[in-house]
């Protein structure tokens, strides 16, 4: 009779119920969340804290709630300054992105061309392009042109790396199947070669974005016209560090809008090709 | 005893293989001299104005012509940039370790770090120059912020990459905690962290730059800023080869770093 009762415990492992296995994933969803969740209220909450408590001098830290404050009583103004930011990036990260994935491709066309050009492409990726940003602005003006040229110009490169990186990654076994096959060069490229270096090109693709961002950021630092950038230095000069921090933190939104922008582009392109 | 693995006869005769090497260098150097020389030729021939491109002649000259000051002004960036990645990989290396050995820090602060990061760090160097004032002190410190991610980020990656059988084969044998992490989890390690090294490298000498753009009466920072406003863009140019020049020269110095500690390790 007892050995009887004890079968259902070995069935539910294969079949199990629907909620119960809901359950499970919330608790393992409540394990990874919670911590950084208690974490995160512990630090704010002592920030808090030791700001009311006179503890930190409001002018260096201000308070988050003052900071919240600050960022809901001037939405207005930072939703205005953070159109040339978001749209600047935008821009720039789109044409470093077709530039680069097209110089990729040309260069990965030829072995000898790869060979000549690769190397300083990387050597460019290496150095401190951050310090051309004058030239830029000395080259196309201080407007809104120039950002997004200088920001263009900083998320190509690891865009291209990126690209030509990929397009190596196909292993050697199926480009000699392809070859074996009397496939054309075209067809291997876009069956092959391109699904492989897909992964490549988007994790490239999401460096880019943050450099971007950075790009138009910094030109925007330099003029000092308009922009978050802008806005962030305006507010450090005048010791205004709540509105400094509240500039920071619409930034990040700008910086993640455009992260997930391409986190489901990347949806997308994936799902397409699997489907075929 | 005779040996039963003799190395197969390379496929590539001796001469292809030279060839084929000398086609690895020259290719590339042959590109960039290249570009030198069609940029030379592109501001001879349609007359540029040097203050919009100079030509690398301009730009050598400039360089030459100036070199005390330049040099001047390259220690203070140099300095900034060296201490705070030395800082950032202490900080960097040390809280990655701590986060091993302790579960509930790393699942509580881990994740705050990684949201973080995905911020444009550049951003801060105003808040940093509020905090710290204008001094060299604030350049360290933006240096060392911007350069502590990577570096954190990927001693933890590496520290997690670990063959989990080669831990449990720790544990079965009864290892100390201390002893496994030192025998196997940071030797395993090191792939990730010398990837983080090299780019936090980069990321401090553009730390220490932007500082220097921001607020900074000395470092090349500075020198390009007031070399765009004197419009003498051949100065800008030369502190820019300088620039790059020890930038890639850091770059190797954390390569063969790298290359010292694998030589080290697999003896």
């Amino acid at each position: 009779m007892s050995d009887i009762g004890a079968l259902p415990a070995i069935e539910t492992p294969l079949r199990r119920d629907f909620w119960l296995d809901l359950g499970d994933l919330g608790r393992r969803g409540v394990g990874l969340v919670a911590p950084p969740a208690v974490a995160a209220t512990v630090l704010l909450g002592g920030w808090e804290l030791l700001s009311r408590g006179g503890f930190l001098s409001a002018r260096l830290l201000p308070a988050p709630s003052k900071i919240f404050d600050t960022l809901v009583r001037s939405l207005g103004v930072l939703m205005e300054q953070a159109q040339p930011t978001f749209w600047g990036a935008l821009a720039g990260i789109l044409c470093a992105a077709a530039l680069g994935i097209a110089l990729g491709l040309a260069v990965s066309y030829s072995r000898t061309l790869m060979e000549a050009v690769y190397p300083t492409i990387v050597v460019f990726q290496l150095i401190p392009k951050v310090a051309l940003a004058p030239v830029f602005l000395l080259w196309f003006g201080t407007g809104f042109a120039a950002n997004v040229i200088f920001s263009v110009f900083i998320a190509f490169f690891p865009v291209v790396v990126a690209t030509i990186t990929g397009l190596q990654a196909a292993p050697a076994n199926y480009e000699r199947l392809c070859r074996s096959l009397m496939m054309s060069r075209l067809r291997m490229f876009l069956t092959v070669k391109f699904p492989f270096a897909l992964p490549h090109i988007f994790s490239g693709l999401r460096i880019g974005v943050t450099f971007a961002v950075i790009g138009v950021v910094l030109g925007e630092f330099i003029t000092a016209q308009t922009g978050l950038g802008y806005i962030i230095l305006f507010a450090a000069n005048n010791f205004e560090t709540a509105l400094l921090l509240a500039g920071i933190l619409l930034l990040c939104g700008v910086g993640i809008v455009l992260f997930v922008f391409f986190l489901a582009l990347e949806t997308i392109v994936y799902r397409a090709y699997d489907s075929r | 005893m005779v040996s039963t693995t003799e190395a197969a006869p390379p496929i590539a005769t001796p001469a292809a293989a030279v060839f084929d090497r000398v086609r690895l260098l020259v290719l590339p150097v042959g590109f960039g001299v290249g570009l030198l020389l069609l940029w030379q030729a592109l501001t001879v021939i349609f007359h540029y104005p040097k203050v919009i491109l100079p030509a690398p002649s301009d730009i050598f000259a400039a360089l030459t012509g100036n070199f005390a000051m330049i040099c001047q002004q390259t220690i203070p960036t140099m300095r900034d940039a060296l201490a705070g990645f030395a800082l950032a990989a202490v900080f960097g290396i040390a809280m990655a370790s701590l986060f091993s050995f302790n579960k509930l820090l790393r699942a509580a602060i881990y994740p705050l770090i990684v949201v973080i990061q995905l911020v444009p760090k550049i951003a801060w160097t105003p808040l940093f120059i509020v905090w710290v004032g204008i001094g060299w002190q604030s350049r360290l410190t933006i240096a060392t912020f911007i350069a502590f991610f990577p570096i954190f980020i990927a001693m933890m990656a590496g520290l997690e990459a670990t063959d989990r059988s080669l831990v449990r084969l720790c544990q079965g044998l009864t290892t100390t905690r201390w002893r496994t992490f030192w025998l196997v989890r940071l030797p395993a390690s090191m792939p990730y962290l010398f990837a983080g090294l090299k780019i936090a490298i980069t990321l401090a000498v553009i730390g220490v730059i932007v500082a220097e753009f921001i607020s900074a009466s000395e470092g090349l920072g500075f020198l390009i800023l007031r070399s765009a406003a004197l419009l003498q863009t051949d100065v800008i140019f030369a502190a820019i080869t300088v620039l790059c020049v020890l930038g890639l020269a850091f770059y190797g110095a954390v390569h063969a770093g790298e290359i010292a500690v694998r030589k080290w390790h697999g003896e």
